[in-house]
């Protein structure tokens, strides 16, 4: 049990990494992390009793798709693009860590509260994965760059991921395979519409998409 | 057996089209597969089937599975005579991903199980994205990014609900309808309360409800006019299917009344947010676009009303798609005619092509509910249901549909008198094809209106019935 929480709150430090950090390439190492954190998390402590095709869906989400995958993609997607290394948000990255620590803050308090109602949620789980789902929009909405888009959503995923393990009632294996394979998909199609948008668009930036109004 | 045909054979026709591209053959495969949906669909209709324990009909989806059945027949018989979809190769992929679209949303319509509708629902984002992308140019590719970010996040909200919902029903440990139906009593109303919120905005997002609207002009009006059709009758209903599911477990969970206030409050935003734009619209497509909004909002607050309002929201969703696929045909031959999406482009209609400029202004008519048609009759019900009580609220509904018509009605005039401005050459006339399908779609909405079928209305009320 002490292992397993020390293992959320590192889940929980990457965020507070990814908040402070200004290279893209540690947004990927950190979305590498997570997935790396959900693969054992899963696997080890939160296995289905004997059901193996649902085990091996969740090998494949987290350690195939979430660690390996859609890192190395979104990686070459970077390198291809030769989109600039910076992550160039819009606040400065003291303010990103403060909001960043309250949103955990936050996060935990509402685990808090609704660990008062009879339910069967670890309380550490619930409140790491809200405050990172809430830290996926953040990102979203501070960065500028498009590819910090897709890399905040993939965040939020993982957020949205680490709250399914939390919950008691399990998805049967039929549609957690298509849950994982709509993400993978998802990734795919942002990265061919990102290098459309570097012909289109070379600066790659949310302030450039302005061609559609009224 | 005919929920295997209609989910499996979108992929057949997929396999054959990717290995042999030829532009008739899409063709002509669309439209035959459009065909077997329509004759599944009916069959389904007379004998109610299902597929292991993930897919089955019932009196709500059957409803919804007629409808997609009859806008995409007429979809697939405009693409006949439409010039839009490109040569070959740009065909294979539309053709594809068309196929695809449609059977996502089957996917989404027949799944009995919460977690696969969302699954089925994110895949209609996945595989419509191409087709919004199709011109291939710049505000197509702004318009097809902006889709799939704002709607993918908008449905991983509803995955939180869905996440939330399963946390709440502990005992039940199952996220098929029947058995949260049957259990709804036991679910914890904690969970159930901060489920509802995600849940409905996640879909609603779908559904093109405010607050998260933003995506749906940019796609409507981007995508190519049988796609903007396929999006505004079809795919927006896929996810109204989605609220319907999680709005009747709240009846037996005693939590309807927070439900209806939800989709009150997100329905009246979304009529105030499409009548501002509405008459400020410049370019028609996007104008239809608002308008699907503003249709969606109607149905929200149907359902909000509730009581004879759910009945209404289901009438007005099958008037809405009839007559918002004919207007969104209809704008493809202008678009084939005069080459612009701009109001202040258009001129003349009339002068030009007197068919089209006819189904433009029954189509305007069929949409801003005029009577006799079945629109009209819908929001009459829901009018009357708002008198008794929400006086207020009919004030603010009446002053924002007023509103609308106005701008609606000042752009349609504008477009369809008037003589054309500069002559172009490479006059392009739209064939047989590109009429017969509005035709069809607008006397449809005529029948319900004059006089619904008696089977028609049967369907209705069972569906309507099913939900409370």
């Amino acid at each position: 049990m002490n292992f397993e929480n020390s293992l959320i709150i590192l889940f929980a430090a990457s965020m507070l990494y990814v908040a402070v950090t200004s290279r893209l390439e540690a947004y990927i190492k950190a979305l590498a992390f997570q997935g790396f954190l959900l693969f054992v998390l899963a696997v080890f402590f939160n296995i289905p009793h004997g059901d193996f095709l649902t085990t091996g869906f969740i090998v494949f989400e987290t350690f195939f798709l979430k660690m390996i995958v859609i890192p190395l993609y979104l990686r070459k997607v970077i390198r291809d693009n030769e989109i600039l290394r910076e992550t160039e948000p819009y606040i400065p990255n003291l303010y990103s860590l403060i909001i960043v620590s309250l949103l955990t803050a936050v996060g935990f308090l509402f685990a808090g509260i609704t660990s008062k109602v009879q339910h069967p949620v670890n309380p550490i789980y619930f409140g790491v994965s809200i405050s990172t789902i809430m830290t996926g929009i953040f990102i979203i909405m501070t960065r500028k760059k498009l590819i910090t888009h897709v890399i905040g959503y993939i965040f939020m995923e993982n957020g949205i991921f680490l709250l399914s393990l939390s919950a008691a009632g399990e998805m049967p294996g039929v549609v957690s395979l298509g849950v994982a394979l709509d993400i993978f998909i998802w990734a795919f199609l942002a990265g061919v519409f990102l290098r459309r948008m570097q012909g289109a668009f070379p600066e790659q930036d949310i302030d450039k998409l302005k061609g559609l109004r009224g | 057996m005919l929920i295997l045909i209609i989910l499996t054979v979108p992929l057949l026709f997929s396999g054959i089209i990717l290995l042999r591209p030829s532009l008739v053959l899409q063709k002509i495969l669309l439209t035959a597969y459009a065909v077997l949906h329509l004759s599944c669909s009916a069959g389904l209709y007379f004998s109610p089937g299902r597929l292991s324990a993930y897919f089955q009909t019932d009196e709500l989806n059957i409803l919804f599975l007629l409808l997609l059945s009859a806008v995409f027949l007429a979809v697939s018989v405009y693409h006949l005579g439409s010039d839009e979809i490109g040569n070959d190769t740009q065909g294979k992929l539309y053709t594809v991903f068309l196929l695809l679209f449609v059977d996502s949303m089957n996917g989404a319509i027949l799944s009995a199980h919460l977690g696969l509708l969302w699954v089925f629902v994110e895949a209609s984002t996945l595989s419509s994205a191409m087709l919004v992308y199709h011109h291939g140019n710049k505000t197509a590719l702004e318009a097809a990014w902006k889709y799939i970010f704002i709607c993918s996040i908008g449905i991983s909200f509803a995955f939180i609900g869905i996440i939330f919902l399963s946390v709440g029903s502990v005992g039940i440990d199952s996220l098929f309808f029947r058995d949260l139906n049957r259990n709804a009593a036991n679910i914890n109303p904690f969970w159930l309360k901060l489920a509802l919120p995600f849940l409905l905005v996640g879909f609603g997002t779908k559904m093109g409800l405010s607050p998260m609207h933003n995506w749906l002009p940019d796609a409507h009006s981007e995508a190519p006019s049988p796609v903007s059709a396929m999006l505004s009758a079809t795919l927006l209903n896929a996810a109204l299917l989605g609220i319907l599911r999680v709005h009747k477990i709240t009846f037996p969970a005693g939590l309807e009344k927070f439900s209806e206030s939800i989709l009150l409050a997100m329905g009246l935003i979304s009529i105030f947010i499409s009548a501002v734009f509405i008459v400020n619209a410049r370019n028609y497509k996007r104008m239809l676009a608002y308008s699907s909004i503003e249709h969606m909002g109607i149905i929200a607050i149907g359902l909000g009303l509730g009581g004879a309002g759910i009945f209404a929201a289901l009438l007005h969703m099958v008037g809405h798609s009839l007559a918002k696929s004919a207007f969104f045909l209809t704008a493809g031959n202008i678009y084939s005619l005069t080459h612009s999406k701009k109001i202040k482009a258009v001129r003349g209609l009339f002068w030009q092509d007197n068919f089209t400029a006819w189904l433009w202004v029954f189509s305007f008519l069929a949409i801003c509910a005029f009577p006799p048609f079945s629109t009209f009759i819908s929001e009459l019900m829901i009018i009357k249901e708002m008198l008794a009580g929400h006086i207020f609220l009919l004030v603010f509904f009446m002053g924002c549909l007023t509103l609308v018509i106005y701008g609606m009605s000042r752009q349609v005039m504008k477009m369809v008198s008037g003589v054309p401005g500069i002559e172009r050459e490479n006059k392009f006339r739209p064939g047989l094809w590109s009429y017969i399908p509005q035709t069809v779609l607008l006397a449809a909405a005529l029948a319900i209106g004059i006089g619904i079928p008696a089977w028609a209305l049967e369907l209705i009320k069972n569906a309507a019935g099913f939900i409370r």
